[in-house]
């Protein structure tokens, strides 16, 4: 695993089964129980052979044996999968398009992926897709207001009704998706998809360091953000 | 350590991202360091925070629905079934020589078409498994504590050999039902490939190992002893062979 961070990175353990397993139990929220409960209905497996007529799993380069695989490695990712894209494009509609896209994209790569991190897998190039969405956007329209990183349909455009949030929840909602992408992202797969920094430097392709230093930079914002940042004098250099 | 060094640290301490010693280290400056303690806190407070506010956006229903017809759409090919390759005489020679090869071989077939049947099965199995949050119900790499777990729950006793020093790491048990049988399924890992070996009863006579590859996965198969082995990876089919060598002479 590759390290940029010097002295810090002596300190995280490889092992990403402790942020694996013991934040998710903190957490506490959805994500636990959809991991739990994953490869759906075979859903896309049963239209297959509705619509095809065929259930012909043999020979290795057998579509039907491509088509059920794919389902039973990547479709358990779907929820992940949209979680992320939606607060990256930050709208519903954007969002099922990119998991869409990133689907189809992930079954023509089918041959470069083996084994055990499809999640992780999956998750980039959700990210990727994502990400490459946002930046032909910001080409091709002109910003209509001066905040960073506007984007259409934002859920949450205007500092007004941040003022007049009718709930803690909303609060925090609106801190992280006011995030630049880059920390935004890092915090969702943290804090809401409960991935390990192993996981997460997978994902957006960058070392673990780099993952720690985003998550402090992230939170140090949503701090200042939230208004539970306080100027501390501290008692050692 | 200086607050200069332990900042960026919190938040690895945070997630659980430290060692036990880059952890000890972090939790004797805190208590040293009244600021950095509060910091502490109030990241603490934030992420309860964020758990709390339940941030998950979930897909609709819908959404499924629409890939998979996407999908389906995208991959289905045209039927090619009566286009003109049938019609040439070399092509209509080679499925007369193929319907009589067929029509010899029915019995081999069947016994074949039910492995094919079974290892689809298998193949599933292991799928799903390496999606789930727990692979194993029984965690261990210890042999001694595997194989016991699987004793009141099959009527058989798998075996569990210690394969670490061949780089074939135990990592538990579990219990699986394959094609209508209780299968005792044990995890190993070689590197970052995990392999199940499925085991259970079998009234066939003894049989060499026979490999199959789907879809990039090999599944290599052999009876001894009265039990019937599936050993299933995505490792290349010679690490599933070393390792299916290493059990069948354990």
């Amino acid at each position: 695993m590759p390290f940029c961070y010097g002295l810090s990175a002596a300190f995280i353990s490889g092992d990403s089964r402790h942020g694996k397993f013991i934040p998710r139990r903190e957490l506490g929220n959805k994500s636990v129980a959809s991991r739990v409960h994953n490869s759906g209905a075979d859903l896309l497996w049963k239209l297959h052979i509705r619509e095809t007529g065929r259930n012909r799993r043999f020979g290795k380069d057998s579509v039907d044996t491509k088509v059920r695989i794919f389902e039973l490695t990547m479709w358990p990712h779907m929820r992940a999968a949209y979680n992320l894209a939606r607060w990256l494009v930050r709208n519903d509609h954007d969002a099922e398009d990119i998991v869409q896209e990133s689907f189809l994209k992930a079954y023509k790569a089918q041959e470069s992926f083996r084994g055990s991190e499809a999640k992780t897998w999956m998750l980039s190039i959700v990210r990727n897709t994502a990400m490459d969405f946002l930046r032909r956007y910001k080409s091709s329209t002109t910003m209509r207001f001066d905040e960073p990183g506007y984007e259409p349909q934002d859920d949450s455009p205007d500092p007004e009704r941040m003022l007049l949030a009718e709930s803690r929840r909303d609060q925090v909602r609106q801190a992280i998706s006011h995030l630049e992408p880059e920390f935004r992202e890092a915090i969702v797969l943290r804090e809401i998809e409960g991935l390990s920094y192993k996981e997460i430097a997978a994902v957006l392709n960058i070392p673990m360091g780099t993952v720690m230093s985003r998550l402090s930079r992230a939170r140090n914002l949503l701090l200042v953000e939230l208004g539970g940042s306080k100027e501390v004098q501290h008692d050692l250099p | 350590m200086t607050c200069r060094e332990a900042e960026p640290l919190l938040n690895a301490r945070l997630d659980n991202e430290l060692d036990m010693a880059g952890a000890a280290s972090i939790d004797l400056h805190l208590s040293d360091c009244r600021a950095c303690s509060a910091q502490y806190a109030a990241l603490e407070n934030l992420r309860e925070e964020i758990a709390a506010a339940d941030l998950a956006y979930t897909p609709g229903i819908a959404l499924e629905q629409k890939l998979a017809a996407r999908f389906l759409k995208e991959e289905k090919s045209p039927s090619r079934f009566w286009s003109a390759s049938w019609l040439q005489p070399s092509v209509m020679a080679a499925v007369a020589v193929a319907v009589l090869a067929a029509i010899v071989s029915i019995p081999m077939l069947r016994t074949s078409r039910d492995n094919d049947a079974v290892a689809a099965e298998i193949l599933d199995n292991h799928l799903r498994a390496l999606q789930a949050v727990h692979q194993v119900d029984v965690p261990s790499s210890d042999q001694h504590a595997v194989k016991p777990w699987f004793q009141g729950k099959t009527a058989f006793s798998p075996p569990v050999p210690d394969l670490t020093k061949d780089d074939f790491i135990l990592i538990g048990g579990r219990l699986e039902v394959i094609h209508q049988q209780p299968a005792a399924a044990i995890v190993y890992r070689r590197r970052q490939h995990v392999i199940d070996l499925y085991v259970s009863p079998s009234a066939g006579a003894d049989s060499k190992t026979e490999l199959r590859e789907l879809g990039g996965y090999h599944l290599l198969r052999w009876t001894q002893d009265n039990l019937s082995y599936w050993a299933v990876s995505d490792v290349d089919a010679g690490d599933l062979r070393t390792f299916a060598e290493l059990i069948r002479g354990r």
